[in-house]
């Protein structure tokens, strides 16, 4: 199986600086003959290579505004994380009519749906359910790290869909009956912080089909609106009056989920370290007594994903502005949501499945061979980790050895000592 | 089986200094990647091959011999780095597909 | 070069001791090669190859192909598992060349085209090939007791060679917590302790021996709850008395052997199918 990711190698960028390749979580590039490569199967769309990368080698494939032309109707769904690009003197609804005024027809904000979830995984956990923690599935990035490198942790995973999903599917369905048009005609873009939401869209890990249509990056979107938000002058908030806005408790910082949860017996962890740290210890049974896990591989959480403009610090601030206007009011009827919960209403209707990665490509006999293989190799290499050879460390390029897709004569100090 | 009793049934021809070592199974190939994949501690490795990188491939994989098949010239600088590295090399005039029944027969696992 | 005699050896046998897969020339089986050349380096092949043979090579690309047609070889057979692409056999088909695929490597081939004329005997062979097989891999790593700082981090190490070795997630679990908990309890009650680790496509096999006070009553020591750890450690959140108990959970197999004042040795098993 081939692994969509969403961004392009462009080779004639490259100069060779090995950061991505250090920079990876899981190890997956590799500069091999000048050229920088990646195992698709060891992706898991974190973005670090494009964060780190000066020579933006890694070019982020984003659909185009013109791409939606199709549609006949046009919804913008944008990630929280919009809001809190803005200074909290902007209000909310200028936001919504510049993506309208740039060729929205509709804008639907996920405030009202990701309240209804936080509830209802809140009743789901008092039925205390047998596998526990359970690792919230709103982030894509940590659901393939996940699947590639723990895979024995994938019924932890929880089957709750993503906001954005189920606000997309209604979305979706409310637009196609109100203009009597087929659902096909109508499109959800999504507005996202970061790639791996993308990824999510184009090829979910999570289930056969996502009701989003595409996706415009945050960046992307924030030049386009941000001269039709100048024009527009202070009485702007009178003219979106479709919707209440409603701007959640700690939305847009980490832990907004844990917050309406029983903050005791839960955990939030951000950035892809700290997360493999947690998760290793999950394996060995170490973590008792936490419930649930909200987590975020981006450093910040999603403030902090790369297609952000503002600095994380200060969306973090703006945050806390717009929560304090907008973020009393309830938009959501228990006795409702309670009802659509035992429906199944919010579930995905299936756990994730792990993701055969290289090692698992082989019988168990081959891979011990070249485990073997890969041990006697790593004992004589320098251990020096110097990246030169194009792999991220002595023991990848070991691997890589072992598994014949490396060429002894790449490590230098071999070279060296040769001559 | 150990190596000098192979030495001695194939005629082969020493280039190196040889350490007598316990052999475990052969490997035949050409390509330094299919050696450092698949190749055993303790196999010997039969090639054509001659250039510097083989003693760095079987030093790696710790190799009980080298043989080089075809009789094939080996260069000065690939025995000097032989024997700082101590690995073995040695020579046949047969090809590795005729140098390989002779090892079955002559009773190596 | 000595013994360069003419082979005579029927393509169909060639396919047939090697049980391998005939990509091009079908219609070829039932002819013969007279000799047999094993390389992956081609200039060596037009050098040293002789007309009317069958190269044997882990080289996947076109060149070999081109090679064996310019030396005059009726054939090729890829070692290895390797599957010829879409050049080669449109040039194979064109130049009349037959392909075969094999999944045994250049050493067992060579062995196993020889037993067809009687150069090798097939027991001999049979049996030159038959260890080929076994593999096990074998790790050791240490703990030391009262280092809470690093408690866990042999597991983990385990836990990462399994994973890359591409056991079942499932059975990898169970290694994981077991191999924890023996750990925790070598930093809670014992000096140190050597862990040994052997994995092989049938089992995984765990030996957690270490120096200490030792168990007094296994059996008692086996019962959920019981612990003698101090009231600093069940502070920290270890000492639950679920140790023992747990490992024999989650293993297929386990073994506990104690003498006080000495040390304690546990060995776990898991099956892999």
């Amino acid at each position: 199986m081939k692994y969509y990711h969403s961004h392009v190698i462009i080779p004639e960028k490259c100069a060779g600086r090995l950061k991505c390749i250090k920079a990876c979580p899981t190890r997956a590039i590799r500069l091999r003959h000048g050229t920088i490569t990646y195992y698709d199967d060891l992706c898991v769309d974190c973005g670090a290579c494009i964060n780190v990368c000066p020579e933006h080698v890694f070019a982020p494939i984003m659909d185009d505004f013109s791409d939606f032309e199709k549609f006949e109707f046009k919804i913008a769904i944008p990630s929280r994380t919009l809001y809190t690009q803005f200074n909290a003197s902007i209000h909310p609804n200028q936001i919504h009519q510049a993506l309208k005024n740039i060729g929205f027809d509709a804008v639907m904000d996920i405030s009202r749906v990701s309240q209804e979830l936080i509830f209802a995984i809140s009743e789901y956990l008092k039925t205390n359910p047998k596998e526990k923690p359970i690792i919230s599935s709103f982030c894509p990035s940590l659901i393939r790290l996940i699947q590639v490198n723990y895979p024995n942790l994938m019924e932890l995973i929880s089957t709750f869909d993503a906001s954005r999903e189920i606000t997309a599917k209604e979305a979706k369905q409310e637009y196609a009956e109100k203009l009597g048009i087929s659902i096909s005609k109508v499109g959800a873009i999504y507005i996202t912080p970061c790639p791996a939401m993308v990824v999510s869209i184009k090829q979910p890990a999570e289930k056969e089909k996502s009701w989003i249509d595409g996706a415009i990056g945050i960046k992307d979107i924030y030049n386009l609106i941000l001269p039709e938000i100048l024009q527009m002058n202070e009485q702007v908030e009178t003219i979106d009056t479709e919707f209440h806005f409603h701007y959640g408790t700690g939305w847009g910082e980490t832990g907004h989920l844990s917050r309406f949860l029983d903050a005791e017996r839960h955990l939030t962890i951000v950035g892809i370290e700290n997360i493999m740290n947690v998760l290793n210890d999950i394996e060995d049974s170490k973590l008792k007594n936490i419930d649930y896990i909200e987590a975020y591989t981006c450093p910040q959480g999603c403030i902090g994903g790369i297609f952000c403009v503002e600095n994380p610090y200060i969306s973090r601030h703006n945050a806390i502005m717009l929560e304090r206007k907008f973020g009393e009011l309830k938009l959501f009827d228990e006795a409702e949501v309670l009802k659509k919960y035992h429906e199944q209403y919010y579930f995905l209707g299936r756990h994730v499945l792990p993701r055969p990665t290289r090692a698992q490509a082989v019988d168990i006999g081959t891979s011990i061979k070249r485990m073997i293989q890969k041990e006697r190799i790593f004992v004589k290499l320098p251990k020096k980790d110097c990246g030169l050879c194009g792999a991220p460390t002595c023991e990848t390029f070991a691997q890589d050895c072992a598994r014949g897709e490396a060429e002894l004569s790449d490590c230098i100090f071999f070279k060296l000592s040769t001559h | 089986m150990k190596l000098k009793e192979i030495i001695e049934k194939l005629s082969l021809v020493t280039l190196t200094n040889v350490e007598d070592k316990e052999v475990s199974g052969v490997f035949i190939s050409d390509m330094l990647s299919d050696v450092m994949s698949s190749a055993e501690t303790g196999n010997i490795w039969l090639t054509v091959q001659t250039h510097k990188n083989v003693v760095s491939a079987a030093n790696l994989i710790d190799i009980a011999a080298v043989i080089v098949t075809n009789g094939k010239e080996v260069p000065e600088g690939t025995v000097e780095l032989a024997n700082r590295f101590h690995v073995n090399i040695l020579s046949s005039p047969l090809s590795s597909f005729q140098l390989a029944s002779k090892l079955v027969e002559a009773g190596l696992k | 070069m000595q013994e360069d005699r003419n082979h005579s050896i029927e393509i169909a046998k060639i396919k047939e001791a090697l049980q391998a897969d005939i990509i091009t020339g079908n219609s070829q089986t039932g002819q013969y090669v007279t000799g047999i050349y094993a390389s992956d380096l081609m200039s060596d092949v037009l050098a040293y190859g002789k007309s009317g043979s069958i190269l044997i090579t882990g080289l996947n690309s076109v060149q070999a192909a081109i090679s064996a047609y310019m030396a005059e070889f009726k054939g090729i057979v890829f070692i290895r598992s390797k599957i010829p692409d879409q050049d080669i056999r449109k040039f194979a088909e064109e130049k009349g060349l037959f392909i075969l695929t094999t999944d045994t490597d250049m050493y067992e081939t060579c062995v196993k085209i020889a037993s067809i004329e009687g150069e090798v005997s097939v027991s001999t062979a049979a049996a030159a090939l038959t260890k080929r097989a076994e593999n096990v891999t074998t790790y050791s790593f240490s703990i030391d007791g009262q280092d809470f700082a690093s408690a866990g981090m042999v597991s983990t190490q385990i836990k990462t060679i399994l994973k890359s070795i591409g056991y079942n997630p499932l059975i990898i679990r169970r290694v994981a917590i077991s191999t924890y908990e023996a750990e925790m309890n070598v930093v809670m009650h014992a000096k140190r302790a050597k862990v040994t680790l052997k994995a092989s496509d049938q089992e995984i096999y765990i030996i957690i021996a270490d120096e200490g006070k030792g168990i007094a009553d296994i059996e008692l020591a086996m019962q959920e709850g019981y612990s003698t750890a101090t009231e600093e450690q069940r502070a920290m959140g270890f000492g639950a008395g679920m140790g023992l108990p747990n490992i024999r959970r989650n293993s297929d197999k386990m073994n506990i052997e104690s003498k006080v004042n000495e040390g304690t040795t546990i060995e776990t098993m898991f099956f892999v199918k």
